[in-house]
């Protein structure tokens, strides 16, 4: 290269300040240290876990903001395909009405004898479950997790382990939470377990994710009857979940068992974060004494939020 | 307005960086595509103004991107590195015609995409699904031009050819 030449580009690939140099000595390092976090990541180091709460918490007030201007942007879209799918969607739910007026009709007549045998059985009332309702901030579906963060976090009461819903049905659970965001495990996901039941028959089982969008069914009795179609909803057992939540729907395919879930995990939006607590056996007596248990409860938030949203 | 054009590729790299992360209502197999975004850029930039994107910016946009989408720290530091190091290359390798360029920027995301999908797997100690890799791969290729497009519109002043300058001996 000419020196002095004025088409000369500064910092050109050869000579000494030029970014070849910086490429000879900062990429190796960098290079090293990607891998060694790889690594510690793949042991689940606990700074790594600190660290990417730190920055996570540090980003929710941008990844707010730049929510902003997504929001019509997906207005648009729902918009859109609600109005190309009109007519379709018009005729399913004339159908689905006449559907659910029978149902509600035989819900009632269902809901009147529980009461009754609930009355005569001096059944223990079911506490309620009190929730906060967050906004969807990032979506963290790729190669390696599906999961979503919300903008609710400690501050809010919101803890890990507790349930996530949305309207049409079982979301995941909480697996971290901060002082204002929460990371939300879909059930999608290849950490997921939900205990389910499965039918009318209440079968048992449990939902695994892999990472695909419908979750395989395992466990399963050896002479259990499942079709597809079948309704999949909690099963409370481990005390995870409450029982009854809707999960999804049985869809048998040469891949197995797998459920659909009926809520559409890609286009989350909002989703309600349930405060259930793991009911506990408490021991009233005495070691050495020990001759009951007292079942408590749901534990209670006297101070918490009743069913409080938050948005940004 | 110096410092503007100095600043955009930093600008442009934080930016798809975040937009990684937005829940933007697409099928969780299809946003294998989104984290290629900021390669794009990178990749875009280090052929095209070297001296404006130093490795830092590369690794930390990259331990961002493994942050924001909840996945293992080091992995996408790790593949915008290895974009940035491909590109720095690929600035002796670049013909001058558009064909050629998108065609070697074509080659790099594959590859790319390739040692993405290797150290998944490697990761996971099981062979990922190579299907959503690839069809970002062909993705992130195919609008490779549109983004081309775009940050060049962005960019304020036209740097110089290192390419035409190799050629001409200078």
């Amino acid at each position: 290269m000419k020196s002095g030449d004025q088409n000369e580009p500064r910092n050109g690939p050869n000579d000494g300040n030029g970014p070849h140099q910086r490429f000879r000595s900062a990429f190796p390092i960098l290079l090293l240290m990607s891998l060694a976090l790889l690594v510690l990541s793949r042991l689940e180091h606990k700074v790594i876990t600190q660290l990417r709460w730190h920055v996570t918490e540090a980003m929710t007030p941008v990844l707010n903001t730049l929510l902003i201007p997504v929001e019509p942007l997906r207005w648009v879209k729902r918009r859109a395909k609600a109005h190309w799918q009109m007519n379709e969607t018009l005729v399913k739910m004339r159908e689905e009405n006449i559907k659910l007026r029978n149902w509600q009709w035989r819900a009632l007549e269902l809901q009147r004898k529980v009461d009754t045998l609930n009355g005569l059985a001096r059944v223990v009332e079911e506490a309620e479950t009190q929730f906060v309702t967050a906004r969807v901030m990032a979506n963290s579906s790729g190669a390696f997790v599906r999961s979503v963060l919300v903008n609710a976090g400690r501050q809010q009461n919101v803890r890990p382990g507790y349930p996530a819903v949305n309207g049409d049905g079982l979301v995941g659970r909480i697996v971290d939470a901060g002082d204002s965001a929460a990371r939300v495990l879909l059930l999608t996901d290849l950490n997921s377990r939900v205990p389910v039941r499965v039918g009318k028959s209440g079968t048992r089982a449990i939902l695994i994710g892999d990472n695909g969008p419908a979750p395989r069914l395992d466990y399963l009795p050896a002479n259990a009857k499942v079709a597809s179609g079948d309704t999949v909803a909690t099963s409370g057992a481990g005390g995870l979940f409450p029982p009854g939540l809707r999960v999804g729907v049985v869809d048998k395919d040469r891949h197995g068992i797998r459920v659909k879930p009926t809520a559409s995990l890609d286009q989350l939006e909002y989703l309600s974060v349930l405060f259930y607590a793991r009911p506990r056996l408490e021991m009233t007596d005495r070691p050495d004494t020990r001759k009951g248990a007292h079942l408590v409860g749901q534990k209670k938030f006297k101070s918490g939020p009743q069913a409080r949203t938050v948005t940004p | 307005m110096a410092f503007l054009d100095r600043v955009i590729p930093a600008l442009t790299i934080i930016v798809t960086t975040i937009l990684v992360a937005l829940p933007w209502g697409m099928a969780a197999e299809n946003r294998f595509f989104l984290p290629l975004l900021p390669l794009i850029v990178i990749h875009y930039w280090t052929l095209r103004r070297p001296e404006l994107v130093a490795e830092w910016w590369v690794f930390l946009a990259g331990l961002s991107v493994d942050i924001l989408t909840n996945g293992p720290i080091g992995y996408w530091a790790l593949i915008y590195l290895l974009g940035f190091a491909a590109a720095q290359l690929s600035t002796q390798l670049s013909g001058d015609g558009l064909l050629a360029k998108w065609g070697l920027s074509g080659v790099t995301l594959m590859g790319l995409t390739a040692i993405a999908w290797a150290v998944s797997s490697l990761y996971h100690f099981e062979f990922a699904d190579w299907w959503p890799y690839a069809s970002a791969a062909v993705a992130a290729a195919l609008i490779y031009p549109v983004f081309g497009v775009v940050l060049r519109g962005l960019s304020l002043s036209r740097p110089q050819s290192r390419n035409a300058l190799l050629k001409r001996g200078l």
